[in-house]
């Protein structure tokens, strides 16, 4: 079996959703307008206006998310996250959450596993673990809590 | 905190490398280098997926890390037991003490607790098909490589 440990949870505040519908998928983006996180051993901002998500969203609705922005740590450090995932639940749940309305995080899967790109030091514990963890979305953002894979 | 997510064991994935020699590329201009290993084929056992990996359908292509992570880059293709198509895309990263990693080098056995190796996968499967699930669910796995051949668990994340 595997070992988790509790990393961090990160909110982020988001803004308009923008959907572009391709012949094969609709792609979604969204800019993240700024955010905390926290954990045992690092807390720190995202960095404002740094990067969004770019969720590839199917006909199932099923979102695959595909984010990238910037963290910034107390000490100062920047960390590159890219965070993959997918989110799927039933058509009525993914239509709720999509006209922005509040959802028992229960009622939909939302699972992801970041990724984290540092400068070698105190964080670049972040960049040589795989990480997965759950995700919520509310009205006016997201709240993430990720593990560390031991 | 962990009972916040819980991991249930899906499938194990056996893999057997291609006898062709490993291609290691470098060192690259953006540092490190860029590998490659073909895959000869696998089998796949356990409750939620059985079948085979499809015979030199892919490979991993691993960025070697000036810190000494490989970065995992997999990409194969899964036959299921009844016949479905899975493309599987692989990432995650593997590290290791210096004399492990040195004797992994050299292809000798290794334990695999001594070391860190875990990837989390990625699956496209047609629509409708009994393993579309798993386009929908996220997966952690671990590694334990061997000389030819790497086993991997792999768990549902919940």
């Amino acid at each position: 079996m595997l070992e988790l440990e509790f990393a961090m949870e990160v909110r982020v505040r988001l803004g308009e959703r923008i959907h572009i519908p391709t012949a094969t998928h609709t792609r979604g983006t969204v800019i993240v307008q700024e955010g905390t996180f926290e954990g045992p051993r690092i807390k720190g901002i995202v960095v404002p206006q740094t990067g969004g998500d770019h969720p590839v969203i199917g006909s199932d609705g099923t979102a695959r998310f595909d984010a990238t922005y910037l963290l910034q740590a107390d000490d100062g450090t920047f960390i590159f996250k890219r965070n993959y995932g997918v989110r799927s639940g039933p058509p009525d749940v993914l239509k709720r959450l999509l006209a922005k309305e509040e959802v028992d995080p229960s009622e939909y899967y939302m699972r992801l596993s970041p990724s984290f790109e540092v400068p070698p030091g105190p964080h670049d514990w972040l960049s040589k673990h795989v990480f997965i963890g759950t995700g919520r979305r509310g009205p006016q953002g997201s709240i993430f809590r990720y593990w560390m894979v031991k | 905190m962990e009972e916040e997510l819980q991991l249930r064991y899906a499938f194990s994935i056996h893999v057997e490398f291609d006898p062709r020699p490993r291609l290691k590329l470098g060192p690259l201009p953006s540092g490190g280098y860029r590998g490659f290993i073909g895959l000869a084929g696998g089998t796949i056992t356990g409750p939620r997926l059985q079948g085979i990996v499809l015979p030199h359908s892919g490979g991993d292509y691993p960025l070697i890390r000036n810190d000494g992570v490989v970065v995992f880059d997999a990409r194969y293709i899964i036959v299921a037991a009844d016949g479905t198509h899975i493309y599987m895309m692989n990432r995650g990263c593997r590290h290791a003490p210096p004399d492990i990693s040195r004797r992994m080098e050299a292809l000798e056995p290794v334990d695999p607790n001594s070391y860190y190796f875990r990837v989390t996968p990625i699956f496209d499967v047609a629509k409708d098909s009994p393993h579309e699930w798993m386009t929908r669910t996220l997966f952690v796995g671990k590694g334990d490589r061997r000389n030819g051949y790497t086993d991997f668990e792999y768990y549902e994340v919940l």
